[in-house]
C-alpha cells in the first residue's frame, strides 16, 4: 500500500502558493500605491507649509528692517546696497535675510529673504518681500521767519525780521531763493510791533495757516520730540551753553549733548556740519507749568523748547525752532536763519528786560535741511510693497 | 496487474474548487477596494494640489493692489476681478530731460531692479514723483504707457554703470517738474489682468489672462464647483462687506476673502458600497489684506 501511495503523493502539486504569491505581490502594490499617494499629498502639505513659513519670516524681516533702515544704511552712498547677516527666528527653521539699498536721499528699498529649513537642513522654501521707505519729513509748512501763534510783539531798537528767502551764509547746497514770505504770520488780528523795527516784507495777520500751527506746537512737536538726538530737561531760569565739538576737523561728537552741529561753513570744513540734530528741551517749573531757559547757541537743525526761550547774545542758529511757550529775545546780538514758531512771541530788543540785536531771516533751504535730516523712516504712502 | 489509479477524488475537486473560490472573490475584493481607494486618493490629491496653487497664485497677485485716490481694481464683482498686476521694478537712472522719455536700470543680479519679464512697448508703468521734498503728502506715482523700448547704460549712481533702458512714452508722458523725478526713484510696469471663474468644456475652472479687461481666459485652477467655485467678498476698512462695482465702492475697499471650491475630476466611490459614487469637494478660504493702501 505504502508503495502504491508514494508516486500518488509526490505529484501533488497545487497552485496555492503561486496565488499566494500573486496575492501578496498585489496586495503589496495597492498597499504601495495607497502610501505613495499619501506621502505625495503629505508633500504637498509640507511643502505649502514651509512656503508659508518662508513667507512669514520675510515678513518678520520686513517688519524689522523698515524701522531699522537708516541706522543699517547710514554709510550707504546713492545706489549702494548692504546686507544684514542671516537671521534665524527663535529656534525655529525660519531665517531671514534683509537687504538695504539707497535709491536716493529720500528713499531706500528694504527687501527681505525668508527661507525656511525642513529637518534635513535644507532650505525648502523661500520668499521675498520688499519695501520702498522714504525719509520720513514732517509737514510743517513754515512760510515765514516767524510763525506766531497768539499777538506778536516786537520792540524798537536792532531787531529784523525778513521774511525774504535766505541762503545761510557759506550753504553751498541750497536751490535758488524762492519767492519772500510775510515776515510774521500770526492767527490773531493784531499786532504789538514797535514803528523802529525793521521787519521785512510783510506781517500777515489773522492768518488762518497758522492755525494748523497750534496743532504743530501739540501733536507733531511731541512726536519729534520722541525722535530728538538730545534730550535736557534744564531747570527753569536755567542758561545753556551749546556749541560744536570739535570746533573744527575731526570727528563730530554727537554723543555730547550740548554739540548742536555747526552751522558754519568754513574751509577746511568742520566735523559737525553735516549733523543736524532735533534737540528737546523740556523745561517745566515745580508746579508743572512752562519755565524759562536762556540759550546761548551756536547750531542747527531742530530746537524743540517745551518752555519759553529766550536767546542770549551771540547765538547762531540755522534750521526750526519750535517754542511751546514764548519766544524772547535777551540781550547781545543773536541770528536766527530759518524759522521760528511759537505760541508767543515777545521779541523786543530795548524793553527792561531785554537789549542787543536780534535777526530772524526766514530761510527755506535751513528749514528743509533741518526737517530733511531728521533719522525717521516711514513706508512709501501707497504702491511701496512688494512681493515676489 | 492492475493499471495505476492516479488522480483526484470527486471531493478532493470539490474542496479545492471552493477554496479556490474563495481565495479568489477575497483578492477580488481586495483589489477592487485598492484600486478604488488609490483612484480616490489620487483625485483628493490632484483637487488640494489645485486648492494650493490658487491659495498662492490668487492673495500673492492681490495682496500688491494699490489702494488711494485710485485703485488699482479696474472692476470687481463676486466672481471677477479686473485689476492692475504690478510685473516688474526699475529705477531711474536720471533726471528726465524729456516727458516721453526715461532712463531706467535693469540689473537682475543687482537690486536696483527685478521683473518678471523685460518691458516691451505696449507695456504701462508707474513712475514715482517725489515733487516737494519737504512733503510725504504731495508724492505721486504717475501712469505713463511704454511705446518703446531701448537699450544704453546707466549713469546712476556713479559707483557703476548699470545696463540700462530707455523706456519711450506715448501721450504726454510724465507730467510735473522734470526735475523732481530724482535718480533713483522707482518705475513700477504693469498689465492688466483679470482673474474669473469660466467654464471650459462643461466644467468651471478658475481662469488667467492679462492684456486687456476683455482677454480671454486660461484655465489656472480647477475643476472648480459648479455654482461659486471662485468667490470674493470685499470689505472696506471697517470690515462692511461691499457688494458694488463703482469707482467708490472699489476704492473703499481693504481686505478681500477669496474662496474656492474645488472638486474632483471624476465621481468617486465612497465607503463600501462600489455602486455609489460622487464627486468629492473642498473648500479653501483665504482673506487678503491689501498692502498698498494710503496713509490717510
Amino acid at each position: 500500500m505504502a508503495t502504491r501511495l508514494a508516486p500518488l503523493l509526490n505529484d501533488r502539486r497545487g497552485i496555492a502558493l503561486p496565488v499566494a504569491i500573486f496575492a501578496l505581490v498585489m496586495i503589496g502594490t495597492l498597499v504601495g500605491g495607497v502610501f505613495f499617494t499619501a506621502r505625495l499629498e503629505m508633500k504637498g502639505g509640507e511643502s505649502s507649509l514651509s512656503a508659508m513659513r518662508a513667507s512669514e519670516a520675510a515678513q518678520g524681516g520686513l517688519m524689522v528692517g523698515v524701522p531699522n533702515t537708516l541706522t543699517w544704511g547710514a554709510s550707504l552712498t546713492d545706489g549702494q546696497s548692504t546686507t544684514i547677516a542671516r537671521t534665524q527666528i527663535g529656534t525655529s527653521g525660519s531665517y531671514y535675510t534683509i537687504t538695504i539699498t539707497r535709491l536716493n536721499r529720500y528713499m531706500y528699498l528694504v527687501r527681505s529673504l525668508g527661507q525656511y529649513e525642513g529637518r534635513s537642513g535644507f532650505v525648502s522654501a523661500e520668499r521675498t518681500m520688499a519695501q520702498l521707505v522714504k525719509r520720513y519729513i514732517p509737514e510743517v509748512n513754515v512760510k515765514s521767519a516767524a510763525t506766531i501763534v497768539g499777538v506778536p510783539s516786537v520792540g524798537s531798537g536792532s531787531v529784523t525780521v525778513d521774511g525774504n528767502d535766505h541762503t545761510p551764509p557759506g550753504w553751498t547746497n541750497c536751490d535758488p531763493p524762492g519767492a519772500a514770505e510775510p515776515a510774521i504770520r500770526t492767527n490773531s488780528g493784531t499786532t504789538d510791533l514797535h514803528a523802529k523795527a525793521n521787519i521785512v516784507p510783510s506781517v500777515s495777520t489773522g492768518d488762518t495757516t497758522v492755525t494748523n500751527m497750534s496743532s504743530i506746537l501739540d501733536t507733531l512737536f511731541f512726536q519729534l520730540a520722541s525722535q530728538a538726538n538730545v534730550i535736557l530737561n534744564p531747570n527753569h531760569n536755567s542758561i545753556l551753553s551749546a556749541d560744536p565739538v570739535p570746533n573744527g576737523t575731526g570727528t563730530c561728537t554727537t554723543s555730547n549733548t550740548l554739540n548742536w552741529g555747526d552751522p558754519t561753513r568754513n574751509t577746511p570744513a568742520h566735523a559737525c556740519e553735516g549733523y543736524f540734530p532735533i534737540v528737546y528741551l523740556n523745561v517745566t517749573k515745580n508746579s508743572g507749568a512752562l519755565g524759562d531757559v536762556r540759550i546761548h547757541a551756536t547750531g542747527q537743525g531742530v530746537l524743540l523748547i517745551n518752555g519759553n526761550m529766550e536767546l542770549n547774545a551771540g547765538s547762531v542758529y540755522n534750521g526750526l525752532i519750535l517754542v511751546r511757550g514764548q519766544a524772547g529775545k535777551a540781550n547781545g546780538k543773536a541770528t536766527i536763519t530759518g524759522g521760528i514758531v511759537s505760541q508767543n512771541a515777545d521779541l523786543e530788543a530795548d524793553g527792561a528786560d531785554f537789549s542787543g540785536t536780534l535777526t530772524i531771516n526766514y530761510s527755506r533751504c535751513a528749514v528743509k535741511t533741518a526737517l530733511e535730516n531728521l533719522a525717521v523712516t516711514a513706508p512709501t504712502q501707497y504702491r511701496g510693497f512688494m512681493q515676489f | 496487474m492492475r493499471p495505476s489509479r492516479r488522480g483526484f477524488t470527486l471531493v478532493e475537486i470539490l474542496v479545492a474548487l471552493v477554496a479556490f473560490g474563495i481565495v479568489a472573490a477575497i483578492l477580488t475584493r481586495t483589489l477592487v477596494t485598492g484600486q478604488r481607494v488609490t483612484t480616490q486618493q489620487t483625485l483628493r490629491a490632484q483637487m488640494q494640489s489645485n486648492l494650493r496653487v490658487a491659495s498662492f497664485v490668487v492673495p500673492n497677485e492681490l495682496r500688491m493692489l494699490n489702494q488711494s485716490a485710485t485703485t488699482d481694481i479696474m472692476s470687481v464683482l463676486d466672481n471677477e476681478i479686473i485689476y492692475l498686476a504690478m510685473r516688474g521694478y526699475y529705477m531711474l537712472c536720471a533726471v528726465p530731460t524729456s516727458a516721453t522719455s526715461l532712463k531706467v536700470a535693469r540689473v537682475t543680479s543687482q537690486d536696483f531692479s527685478f521683473d518678471y519679464r523685460a518691458p516691451v512697448a505696449g507695456d504701462n508703468a508707474f513712475v514715482f514723483y517725489e515733487n516737494d521734498t519737504l512733503k510725504m503728502s504731495d508724492d505721486e506715482w504717475v501712469q505713463v504707457s511704454v511705446s518703446n523700448v531701448g537699450s544704453g547704460t546707466c549713469s546712476y549712481p556713479t559707483s557703476g554703470t548699470p545696463a540700462g533702458l530707455t523706456l519711450t512714452l506715448s501721450g504726454g508722458g510724465i507730467t510735473g517738474v522734470l526735475a523732481r523725478y530724482l535718480p533713483g526713484s522707482p518705475v513700477r510696469t504693469y498689465e492688466i489682468t483679470r482673474l474669473a471663474e469660466f467654464t471650459s468644456g462643461g466644467e468651471k475652472y478658475l481662469g488667467m489672462c492679462t492684456g486687456s479687461a476683455t482677454c480671454t481666459l486660461e484655465p489656472v485652477v480647477g475643476p472648480l464647483a459648479e455654482s461659486n467655485g471662485f468667490l470674493l467678498t470685499r470689505y472696506n476698512d471697517v470690515g462692511t462687506v461691499v457688494t458694488g462695482n463703482s469707482t467708490a465702492d472699489r476704492n473703499s475697499l481693504r481686505s478681500l476673502k477669496v474662496r474656492f471650491i474645488a472638486k474632483t475630476a471624476q465621481a468617486v466611490s465612497r465607503g463600501t458600497d462600489v455602486a455609489a459614487r460622487s464627486i468629492i469637494y473642498d473648500t479653501l478660504t483665504t482673506q487678503v489684506t491689501l498692502r498698498n493702501v494710503k496713509q490717510n
